[in-house]
């Protein structure tokens, strides 16, 4: 149930952020073009693409840590016998539990101070733009949350995959 | 405290947790444990720390490079690259070097040379005999040319966080990419005249101007795009975040209307894949600047500054003194957080001691890739190792001999400081 969820959320964040990269390469050119053919500036154009490029890195960094893509030295690791390699690496995602309750509480917090300033391009309200930390960091939480429940479940040695 | 974040941090990476987590946690831990501090000046400095339009053209370069590996550019590119420089000794060796040279023009990243050009060439060379471990050590190494030839992901940190011109940086980059790429040819050359490698001796035919003629049109791709670039940087049309957006846009055309070998049902795998690869390293800088403020609320950089002014007084004994720890520091983490982390000190250190920007970038720019390339910890490597499917340690036989080249180059940019500033003088006027 919690695999079946999880595989629906992965594919939507993943669709969101390619669209969101998409669009903002798009304002990126659209920038381009009205500063260099039309020759006038967009106002909002950067200010839009650094709260999509904030955006996309804060929905990312869950989905680079479900794909194992994050670096890591694994050459200590590696040497590792296999049931302490498995301590680590539950060990690793309670440290990924940890900084995703850090980044969604503390990022909600300032969204609470944020929300009486407005930007001054774009002239939105600051909380949507640390909102996106906000769901990045829910989305961790939840990607951490599905890594460590096979992990735990101690009677489950099947496929022993780490 | 100083002593114990450090530790805790570098008990982690050692341990093998990813570096994104290991910085991030001694970062929390850090402003939890002091005083005065409340925490959600963690996730604050994170923003603070990638809301940056400068630090914008990494996801853009990052994308078009992707863009054009997909397009299938590194294939062709090995394959100019045999006809200019495959007639010497060690002929594909020295087209994987120049190959991840002209790869630079449209790539930033070390890590993306190394395995654009590797996966198409180290299988050739260990059907020719060469050794996995030289053929690992040799990419692992020629990778960082990438990220010296502009457009650059390190110059792009370096420039949007010290204040300094992207656009400059790219410029000085070109004579040390063209240095190292030399250097690295010449070790590959000196090699092949040692008895246990015969391998080397062989090449890939005679020169022939006409065969290059006929190769040139395949890699134009590659070629057009520094003239974009920089052309359009030092003509002040656009700044480095929308050369990024420019080409981006002329990397998909290429891709998908004239190479013809990229799918527009490819495009949103595509961008997920230059997501995930610029949150890796976005991720680590934002956590390093969390990390990094931390430091300096707790005088880190009075420490180190007074540590090094103690030392010496000498402009030079300074700098390469900073060299020296940003190389042995290279050897243990990542080197783009190592770069935001002492980047308060490196400001401190051009302001104290009035360095050139594009020198003093320029140097410490090639000095935390040469510690990204230097074991035990070189991502480089690492990268080379799996695509060549050896093992670490075989790596590590062959690769010293590249590493002392790269590092040779390193001392002649600190020593000659013309090397660095000319070509950004020439353009840009004297800084």
């Amino acid at each position: 149930m919690l695999e079946k969820i999880g595989k629906q959320t992965d594919r939507i964040m993943e669709f969101l952020i390619a669209a969101l990269f998409i669009l903002m390469v798009c304002v990126g050119g659209l920038q381009v073009f009205n500063r260099f053919l039309l020759n006038q500036s967009l106002s909002w154009s950067e200010e839009f693409q650094k709260f999509s490029h904030i955006w996309i890195i804060f929905l990312t960094i869950p989905v680079a840590y479900n794909h194992g893509s994050h670096i890591g030295i694994q050459l200590l690791f590696n040497k590792f016998s296999p049931s302490i390699q498995k301590i680590f690496s539950i060990f690793f995602d309670l440290l990924w539990t940890t900084l995703a309750i850090a980044i969604a509480y503390y990022s909600f917090i300032i969204m609470g101070v944020a929300k009486f300033q407005t930007s001054a391009g774009l002239g939105i309200r600051m909380d949507w733009i640390y909102f996106g930390m906000v769901v990045g960091g829910i989305y961790l939480l939840f990607v951490s949350i599905r890594k460590l429940a096979p992990q735990l479940r101690i009677s489950s040695p099947k496929k022993g995959g780490l | 405290m100083l002593i114990g974040l450090f530790i805790a941090l570098l008990l982690l990476i050692f341990s093998g947790a990813p570096v994104l987590i290991a910085i991030g946690i001694a970062a929390l831990i850090g402003i939890i444990i002091t005083p005065d501090l409340v925490v959600a000046l963690f996730p604050q400095k994170m923003f603070a720390m990638i809301d940056s339009f400068s630090l914008l053209a990494l996801p853009y370069f990052i994308l078009a490079g992707e863009l054009m590996s997909r397009g299938g550019l590194s294939k062709k590119l090995v394959e100019f690259s045999e006809t200019v420089v495959g007639h010497m000794r060690g002929g594909l060796g020295h087209a994987s070097v120049f190959a991840c040279m002209v790869f630079g023009n449209v790539s930033g990243s070390a890590a993306a040379a190394t395995s654009a050009i590797g996966s198409i060439v180290i299988p050739s060379m260990n059907e020719k005999g060469y050794k996995p471990g030289f053929s690992a050590s040799l990419l692992g190494t020629s990778g960082i040319i990438g990220s010296i030839i502009p457009p650059s992901m390190v110059m792009i940190v370096y420039g949007s966080m010290a204040g300094v011109s992207i656009g400059g940086l790219f410029m000085a980059g070109y004579i040390p990419g063209i240095m190292m790429t030399v250097a690295l040819m010449l070790t590959i050359y000196f090699h092949s005249f040692r008895a246990d490698f015969p391998e080397l001796r062989q090449t890939s035919g005679k020169f022939s101007l006409k065969r290059l003629i006929k190769a040139l049109p395949k890699v134009w791709a590659a070629i057009l795009a520094p003239i974009i670039i920089l052309g359009g940087i030092l003509s002040g049309i656009f700044t480095a975040t929308e050369a990024g957006v420019v080409v981006c846009i002329y990397s998909f055309v290429v891709s998908f209307f004239v190479y013809k070998s990229v799918k527009l049902k490819d495009l949103p795998s595509i961008m997920l894949q230059a997501a995930i690869t610029t949150t890796i390293v976005v991720g680590i800088i934002a956590v390093a600047g969390a990390f990094g403020w931390l430091l300096s609320y707790l005088d880190f950089n009075e420490v180190v500054m007074n540590f090094l002014l103690n030392l010496s007084v000498d402009p030079m004994i300074v700098l390469l003194t900073l060299v020296v720890v940003i190389l042995f520091l290279g050897m243990l983490v990542e080197s783009l957080a190592i770069l935001v982390i002492l980047m308060p000190v490196i400001v401190s250190i051009s302001k104290t001691f009035g360095f050139d920007p594009m020198y003093l970038g320029m140097v410490i720019v090639i000095a935390t890739q040469i510690g990204a390339t230097t074991p035990p910890v070189a991502v480089g490597l690492f990268v080379a190792t799996s695509i060549a499917k050896t093992t670490y340690d075989q790596t590590l036989k062959y690769c010293w001999p590249f590493v002392f080249a790269l590092f040779f180059v390193l001392l002649l940019v600190i020593f000659i400081p013309w090397l660095s500033t000319v070509i950004p003088n020439y353009f840009l006027g004297t800084q």
